[in-house]
C-alpha cells in the first residue's frame, strides 16, 4: 500500500513505466470510491450533486500528476460510482454521457493548467496557487453547467432546481480542489519537509476538534457566528507550517466539519451555506500559508546570499594579504639583490675594496634576516588569531556546517550523509573556526563530485574517538580522487586546480588545525575519491596549549 | 650648494632599498642624493637642479605618482624613473601615460636601471640644451626695434627688398639696411638660417 501510494503521489517510475501507470490508476479508482462512499450524505435528489465532492479535488490532483490524457480514467471512475452509489437515477446513456462531460471538462482544467498557465505544481509561489484556485472556482461551473443541463434535458431535473443545484454542485467541487487538491500536490512535491508529527501539531489537531464542536456540535452556539471561531487555529497552522499544514488543517477542518454535521442530521441547504463560508476560509488560510512560504524561501535565499558575501570577503582578504605580502617580502629582497651586485661591483674593482665588499654582504644578510622575520609573522598572526576555544560537541558543529552549505549541495545535486553521533566526547576547538574548516572540507567536496564522474553523489562525514585523546573527523567524497602530482603541493599556499581558486583553502584549514593541536591529511578513499581527516583534542581531557 | 654635476635623486620610504640604491649607483659612478620620502625631497629644493629622480611608485603619504603631478606643477623637467612592485603595472602605465621617463620593476638587474638613469640624464640635457638656445634666441629677438621685426617678418615670407619697401611704404635702399641689421643682430648667416629662427620663434 506504502509502494503503491509513492507511485500515485510521487512521479518516479522504479519499475515497468505501465505497470506503474495501471497501478496507479487502480490506485486513484479505489480512492475516488472511498471518498464518494464517505460524501454522499447531502447528494441532490439522490445524484451525484454534493456541498462536499472530495472525487473532483481527487480528479484533478490525478490528472495534473500523471498527465490530462489519463481522462478516460476519471470518466470510467465516475461512470461506475454513479452506477453504484446512485443506481436507480440515469438510465445507462445519460450516464455515459454525464461521466464523459466531467471526463473532458476536468482533463481540459488540468491541460489549461499546465500548459496554458504553466502552473509549477510544487505550489511554491503564490502566483502558481492563484493559476490553481481561478482554475478551481471556473472549472466547477462547466461541469456542474453542463451535468445539471443534461439531467434537465433528460427530464431528470425539474428546471426549477436548477441553480440552487448548481450552487451546491460548485461549492462542493471548488472546496475539494482547493482543500484536497492543493494537499496531495503538496505531498507529491516531497514529504521532507511536512512537519512532523508532534506536540506542537498534536496540539493544533486538539484545539481544530475543539472549535469544530463547539461551532457545530453544540445546539446553543449558532454555527453561521461563530464559523469564525475557525480561524485562529488555522491562521496559527498556516504561519507555522506555510501551505503543507494549511492545506492539513483544511483537509481535517472539513472532515470534521461534515462528519459532525452529518451526525447532527443538519439539513441540505445550511450544509451548502455553510460550506460558501467554508470556501472563504480556505482561500483565505491557503494564501496566508503560501506568503508564509514565500518569505521563508526570501529568508533562505537571504542566508545563502550572505554566506557567499562572507565567503567572497574572506576571498577577497586572502587577496589582500597575498598582495600586501608580495609587496612585503619583494622590498628586502630588492635590497639584498641591490647590495650583492654592489659586492660584485666592490670584488672585481681594481684593487678589490674588500672592507666595503664585506659591509655590503653583512647588509645583505641583515635583508634576507628581515624577509624571514616577514614570513615568520605571518605565521604567527595565522596561527594565534583570537583562537576562542571551547568544548564544542562536534555533531552540532557538522550540523551547522551543514546547514549552512545545504543550499549549495542541493544545487550540485549531492547527498551530504552525516554520521557523527551526539554522545562523542566534546572536543577543545574554537567553533567559528572549527565550522570554517568544515565548510571548506565540505565545499571542496561538493565542487570534486560536481567536477568528475562520480559512482556516488555523496558526501560521507564520520568522526570516532582516538586512543590518544583525541577525535578524529573524516569528510569522504565519491569524486575524481587526489592526484598524486597534486597531493605534494595540497597544502601549500596558492596551489589550486580550481580555475577561480586562490589555493589559500587547505593551507588556512591546515593552519588552523595544528593552532589546536591537530592535524589535517588526506587519504584515498579506495575504490574511489577523497578522504580528509584532521584530529581535535578531547575537552575532557587535560588541554595542554 | 647646487652644483652643475647632475644628481640621481633617490626618494624610497625604505631605508634598505635606499642605502643600497646609494652604494650602487655611486660605484657605477653617479653622485647620489636619497630622500626617504615626496615632502623631504621637494622641500630640499633640488627640483630645479640636474639630474634624475628615481621613486618608489608606493609610498605613504604622497605617493610616486602625486609627486610626479607636484613637480610637473612647480615646472620642473625632472626626468622620473618609477621603481614598481610586482603588480603595480597598471600604476606604472599611467605614470608613463602622464610623463615619466621610465618604470622599473623590482627586483631589478642594476644595468637596467642605470642604462635608464643614462637615457634619462641624456634626454634632459638634451631638452635643456634646446631650451637654452630656445630662450637665447628670444633674447636676441628681443633687441629687434619694431621697424626690424616688420621687415625680418615680411623676407621670411620670402618677399623681396622691392616688395617689403612698397608694403613699408620706405625706400628699398632702407629697407636693406633693416635688412642688414636683422641678419646681424639675430646671428643669422643666411636667409634660411634666418626662417629657421622665425619658425622656432612661432613654435615657443
Amino acid at each position: 500500500m506504502r509502494d503503491a501510494f509513492a507511485t500515485l503521489v510521487k512521479d518516479g517510475r522504479p519499475l515497468g513505466r505501465a505497470n506503474g501507470l495501471w497501478g496507479a490508476i487502480g490506485l486513484y479508482w479505489l480512492a475516488h470510491m472511498v471518498l464518494e462512499a464517505s460524501s454522499t450524505m447531502y447528494s441532490y435528489a439522490e445524484l451525484a450533486i454534493n456541498p462536499w465532492n472530495p472525487p473532483a479535488g481527487l480528479a484533478l490532483f490525478f490528472l495534473l500528476a500523471k498527465g490530462p490524457r489519463l481522462w478516460p480514467a476519471v470518466m470510467a471512475a465516475n461512470f461506475a460510482s454513479d452506477r453504484i452509489f446512485f443506481g436507480q437515477a440515469p438510465h445507462l446513456g445519460i450516464g455515459l454521457v454525464l461521466a464523459l462531460q466531467l471526463g473532458l471538462v476536468y482533463g481540459g482544467a488540468a491541460l489549461i493548467l499546465t500548459r496554458l498557465l504553466q502552473c509549477d505544481l510544487r505550489l511554491e509561489r503564490l502566483r502558481d496557487l492563484l493559476k490553481l484556485t481561478l482554475v478551481g472556482l471556473i472549472t466547477p461551473i462547466f461541469a456542474g453547467g453542463l451535468y445539471i443541463l443534461t439531467l434537465i434535458s433528460s427530464g431528470v431535473l425539474v428546471p426549477t432546481d436548477m441553480w440552487a443545484a448548481v450552487g451546491r454542485y460548485w461549492v462542493g467541487d471548488v472546496i475539494a480542489i482547493l482543500v484536497l487538491t492543493t494537499t496531495l500536490l503538496k505531498l507529491r512535491a516531497g514529504l521532507a519537509d511536512w512537519p512532523r508529527p508532534g506536540l506542537e501539531t498534536g496540539l493544533q489537531t486538539l484545539v481544530i476538534g475543539a472549535v469544530l464542536w463547539i461551532v457545530f456540535g453544540v445546539d446553543s452556539t449558532d454555527e453561521f457566528k461563530f464559523f469564525y471561531l475557525l480561524f485562529p487555529p488555522l491562521i496559527w497552522i498556516a504561519v507555522r507550517q506555510g501551505l503543507r499544514g494549511a492545506a492539513a488543517g483544511l483537509v481535517l477542518t472539513q472532515v470534521g466539519m461534515m462528519a459532525i454535521l452529518t451526525v447532527k442530521k443538519f439539513d441540505a441547504p445550511t450544509v451548502t451555506a455553510l460550506q460558501v463560508l467554508m470556501l472563504v476560509l480556505a482561500v483565505a488560510i491557503l494564501f496566508l500559508g503560501c506568503v508564509v512560504d514565500e518569505r521563508g524561501q526570501a529568508e533562505a535565499k537571504r542566508r545563502e546570499d550572505q554566506m557567499m558575501l562572507a565567503h567572497m570577503a574572506r576571498l577577497s582578504l586572502a587577496g589582500e594579504m597575498a598582495s600586501g605580502l608580495a609587496h612585503e617580502l619583494n622590498q628586502p629582497l630588492s635590497a639584498i639583490v641591490n647590495y650583492l651586485r654592489a659586492g660584485q661591483n666592490l670584488f672585481s674593482a681594481q684593487p678589490p675594496r674588500l672592507d666595503e665588499a664585506s659591509g655590503v654582504l653583512e647588509k645583505a644578510r641583515a635583508q634576507a634576516m628581515r624577509a624571514s622575520k616577514i614570513i615568520e609573522n605571518l605565521r604567527e598572526f595565522l596561527r594565534k588569531r583570537e583562537l576562542k576555544t571551547e568544548p564544542v560537541r562536534l555533531d552540532l558543529a557538522v550540523a551547522e556546517s551543514l546547514n549552512l552549505i545545504a543550499a549549495e549541495a542541493r544545487r550540485k545535486r549531492v547527498r551530504v550523509e552525516s554520521d557523527v553521533p551526539a554522545g562523542l566526547p566534546r572536543v577543545w576547538a574554537d567553533r567559528v573556526q572549527l565550522e570554517q574548516v568544515l565548510i571548506n572540507l565540505i565545499a571542496n567536496a561538493l565542487d570534486a563530485i560536481a567536477e568528475g564522474t562520480p559512482t556516488k553523489r555523496e558526501v560521507t562525514i564520520t568522526a570516532r574517538p582516538e586512543p590518544a585523546g583525541f577525535i578524529t573527523l573524516t569528510v569522504a567524497d565519491r569524486g575524481p580522487g587526489i592526484a598524486p602530482e597534486m597531493r605534494e603541493t595540497l597544502f601549500a599556499p596558492f596551489a589550486s586546480s580550481k580555475d577561480e581558486g586562490m589555493g589559500l583553502g587547505l593551507s588556512i584549514c591546515r593552519t588552523i588545525i595544528e593552532a589546536h593541536g591537530g592535524k589535517l591529511w588526506v587519504e584515498d578513499n579506495a575504490p574511489q575519491g577523497a578522504a580528509f581527516s584532521f584530529t581535535l583534542p578531547r575537552a575532557e581531557e587535560p588541554h595542554a596549549d | 650648494m647646487p652644483t652643475d654635476a647632475p644628481t640621481v635623486f633617490v626618494v624610497d620610504d625604505d631605508a634598505a632599498i635606499r642605502d643600497s640604491l646609494q652604494i650602487l649607483l655611486s660605484l657605477a659612478g653617479f653622485s647620489v642624493e636619497c630622500f626617504e620620502g615626496a615632502r623631504p625631497f621637494l622641500e630640499s629644493g633640488s627640483a630645479q637642479r640636474l639630474g634624475c629622480l628615481v621613486a618608489d611608485i608606493r609610498m605613504p603619504g604622497m605617493d610616486g605618482l602625486e609627486l610626479q603631478q607636484e613637480l610637473r606643477k612647480r615646472g620642473s623637467g625632472l626626468p622620473v624613473i618609477f621603481i614598481t612592485g610586482h603588480g603595480d603595472v597598471a600604476m606604472a602605465v599611467r605614470a608613463l601615460k602622464s610623463g615619466a621617463a621610465d618604470f622599473i620593476e623590482k627586483p631589478f638587474e642594476d644595468r637596467v636601471l642605470t642604462a635608464a638613469i643614462g637615457q634619462a640624464l641624456d634626454r634632459d640635457e638634451r631638452q635643456r640644451q634646446t631650451r637654452l638656445e630656445a630662450e637665447h634666441l628670444a633674447q636676441r629677438h628681443a633687441t629687434l626695434t619694431p621697424r626690424e621685426r616688420e621687415v625680418m617678418d615680411l623676407v621670411v615670407e620670402g618677399q623681396s627688398n622691392k616688395l617689403v619697401a612698397q608694403r613699408l611704404g620706405i625706400s628699398a635702399r632702407t629697407v636693406e639696411i633693416h635688412r642688414a641689421r636683422v641678419m646681424e643682430k639675430m646671428r643669422a648667416d643666411t636667409l634660411s638660417d634666418l626662417v629657421r629662427m622665425a619658425l622656432r620663434l612661432a613654435e615657443a
